[in-house]
């Protein structure tokens, strides 16, 4: 049974304006780069199917808008999120600390529960840089996340992200499991609405309801 | 003819003579002649109208009869293109499917060589080089709609194009069929009575534009609204009121510059008028949104905004696009559409919801059951009024509804979207697959007059006055959680500072263990 299992995982993507969190997704579900995309309002939402060792894995990815005021509805995107990705731009040291606020807000309303990335994007544009590579892993390892470096232009370091992301996605839920077999509460599991699932095209996700929020 | 013409000259000729003689000396025997010269050029003269008149008439006649010809060979000329495009779009999902087989099997077909070959040249699309070849055009798409967004991407797929492609070929054979010339017609004699004076707000205008407006009288369309709705703040304004705004900007620094500038070349990357920082449209545009930033300093720039003023720009000036963003922000949104929290917005989805488990109950229990919260999709719809949502043959027939009757028309038209997909909705039975097709459901609806039925005839009685009632219920409901969710971020942010050495994190992994 274990072998035929799929997970199914929801990411959200958070970080400033103009940082590259569309052209991230687009690369990595449809690999496509366009750098005259259009700007991301509320959300959109890409899936991507993966098979990691021998097991399936459904991502579904929010992309979300970058401007200040739309930070309002971020709680209605990253509520049932498995996993975030915070991504900065490496040449923009304001967008590192608005990464920084999302760490906080994250933490805060979703406790360890959220498998994070940060992300230094645009490494294309590394001359340019502004944010140094070893405040922002040492930022990244003392709250718990995971660092990463890409390039969407130049299609480097995503597939790695992901990956990893997904593996460490696939360990929590795994955990959540073990401690539901033990007898443990069900709630961290669905609250998060970790959808692990046989087979079965009727899948439906036990937890809270999406339109109340 | 030129029998006539001599006549006439000779004629001419001789008067001013016989004036001066008979003036100078009177002489019976020479005016008795003049007389007669005269009285014959009279009866040459009835004779020659006479036959002229008969001319006219049988070249009038011969004339309409024409003209009838001519119009019956273009409505001919119509169908037949509308046809061509139908049988076009057909083929090409035909070499699709044969190209894809359903079976498909290793070795090299063939045929397949040669039908890689056939869907390049259908893919291709009509360039600027050759426009000038007024009859015969070798492609039935052109490269740009007449609004100016490409109609096939070049960057993306095979498959996509060829989607972009039948979709575009689909929208012209509709813009041809009779009811959409009928109600070209119908715009001409309505313009036509109205000899060039202002609109004035009718049942009948409200019908008329209901139809939609053709795209040669957009323009003065728009402006008439956008004019209508502002009066009241014109009135009390200098008329060089914008240019002062723009004078503003250019000498102080103003804090939404910022995301302007990084949005100018985001906000409509399909349309040539914005594709480049070169394109006409991106300048103004720039004027604009800095220009209604300073008049609103609480909203500033809202991302949004910009593709509200780029689609106002394709028809407009840029002052009167710059009134158009005053008309639907200050008069047509609630308060907070666009500020900090986007209030309004966050409230309007909870109405719309309500007006979904309405009017569209089945498939709102449908969505409930599936626990998909379609407002993550639908609150682009609001906050944009569909830019990029729809097809812009669609698009714009919104606009020019919503531009005369207000926000209504968004609710109208966000109901009927999905009314007119509920069946293909309801088939669907996960959630990802229904998020997958909300993301792109819209652009697949490509039959206006179908879509403007639902909204104007399916979905009534819509009174405004519920609408109201719905968001001043919803309002206080999200002003409370929007107050709680700042308070948690603020204590959060306080605590953290006070106890930063004492808190340690674990990590994922330490938890596995």
């Amino acid at each position: 049974l274990a072998a035929n299992r799929t997970y199914s995982f929801k990411v959200v993507l958070l970080g400033e304006g103009c940082v590259g969190k569309t052209s991230l997704v687009l690369r990595y579900c449809e690999n496509k780069f366009n750098d005259k995309h259009i700007t991301t309002l509320q959300a959109s939402f890409l899936t991507k199917k993966l098979n990691i060792t021998g097991k399936r894995v459904n991502l579904a990815i929010w992309d979300t808008a970058g401007q200040e005021r739309f930070h309002a509805l971020g709680p209605i995107y990253y509520r049932d999120s498995n996993g975030a990705v915070l991504v900065y731009d490496v040449t923009d040291e304001d967008s590192f600390q608005k990464v920084k606020n999302w760490v906080k807000e994250l933490r805060k309303m979703l406790g360890n529960d959220i498998c994070l990335c940060i992300v230094g994007n645009k490494i294309d544009l590394d001359k340019d840089r502004h944010v140094s590579v070893e405040d922002a892993e040492s930022y990244a390892e003392s709250v718990g996340a995971k660092h990463y470096h890409t390039s969407a232009k130049l299609n480097k370091g995503i597939e790695e992200l992901f990956l990893d992301l997904c593996k460490r996605m696939m360990e929590t839920a795994q955990a959540e499991e073990r401690a539901k077999g033990n007898g443990a509460s069900q709630s961290a599991a669905t609250r998060r609405g970790v959808q692990i699932v046989d087979d079965e095209p009727q899948a439906t996700p036990a937890g809270g309801c999406c339109s109340s929020g | 003819m030129v029998r006539l013409l001599q006549q006439t000259l000779r004629t001419s000729h001789s008067t001013p003579t016989g004036n001066t003689n008979g003036s100078g000396s009177p002489q019976p025997h020479k005016d008795q002649q003049e007389l007669g010269v005269l009285k014959d050029s009279l009866q040459g003269y009835k004779s020659q109208n006479k036959f002229l008149n008969k001319e006219i008439l049988e070249l009038t006649v011969l004339r309409r009869n024409a003209e009838s010809r001519e119009k019956a060979f273009e409505a001919k000329c119509t169908a037949l293109e509308a046809r061509l495009c139908q049988v076009e779009s057909k083929y090409l999902v035909l070499l699709q499917e044969v190209k894809n087989p359903v079976c498909s099997t290793q070795e090299q077909n063939p045929a397949s060589e040669v039908i890689s070959r056939l869907l390049e040249d259908a893919l291709q699309v009509e360039s600027p080089d050759q426009q000038d070849h007024p009859i015969f055009k070798p492609n039935t798409v052109s490269e740009y709609d007449i609004y100016g967004f490409k109609t096939v991407p070049e960057e993306e797929e095979e498959e996509e194009r060829l989607v972009a492609k039948v979709r575009a070929l689909e929208l012209k054979s509709l813009s041809m069929t009779d009811q959409e010339v009928s109600v070209g017609v119908k715009w001409e004699n309505f313009l036509a009575s109205t000899m060039n004076r202002d609109l004035v707000r009718s049942p009948e205008l409200k019908s008329l534009i209901r139809c939609g407006v053709p795209h040669e009288h957009r323009s003065k369309v728009w402006r008439w609204c956008v004019s209508f709705h502002v009066k009241k703040f014109r009135d009390h304004l200098a008329p060089d009121y914008y240019e002062t705004l723009l004078n503003v900007a250019r000498e102080k620094p103003n804090p939404a510059s910022k995301q302007i500038e990084l949005d100018l070349l985001r906000t409509l990357p399909n349309n040539k008028h914005y594709a480049s920082p070169s394109a006409a449209g991106i300048q103004k545009l720039r004027n604009v949104l800095v220009a209604f930033s300073w008049r609103n300093p609480d909203i500033g720039y809202c991302q949004g905004l910009n593709r509200l003023a780029a689609i106002t720009l394709l028809y407009l000036d840029q002052e009167d696009a710059f009134w158009a963003l005053v008309a639907i922000v200050e008069v047509f949104m609630p308060r907070d559409y666009y500020t900090k929290t986007l209030l309004g917005s966050q409230v309007d989805q909870r109405v719309f919801k309500d007006l979904m488990s309405e009017k569209l109950p089945r498939l709102h229990a449908h969505f409930e059951q599936q626990m998909v919260d379609f407002s993550l999709i639908t609150f682009n719809w609001f906050l944009v009024v569909f830019v990029d949502s729809v097809v812009s043959d669609i698009l714009f027939k919104i606009w020019d509804a919503f531009l005369f009757e207000g926000p209504k028309i968004i609710f109208r038209f966000a109901l009927a979207l999905f009314k007119y997909k509920e069946e293909e909705f309801l088939k669907l039975h996960d959630s990802t697959a229904t998020f997958k097709y909300l993301r792109y459901f819209t652009r697949t609806i490509l039959d206006s007059r179908k879509l403007m039925n639902i909204a104007f005839a399916g979905m009534n009685p819509f009174p405004m006055k519920q609408i109201h009632n719905r968001r001043a219920f919803h309002l206080e409901k999200v002003r409370l959680e929007l107050t709680e969710l700042e308070a948690i971020r603020q204590t959060f942010l306080k605590e953290r500072e006070t106890s930063q050495d004492r808190r340690s994190f674990v990590s994922d992994d330490e938890e596995e263990n």
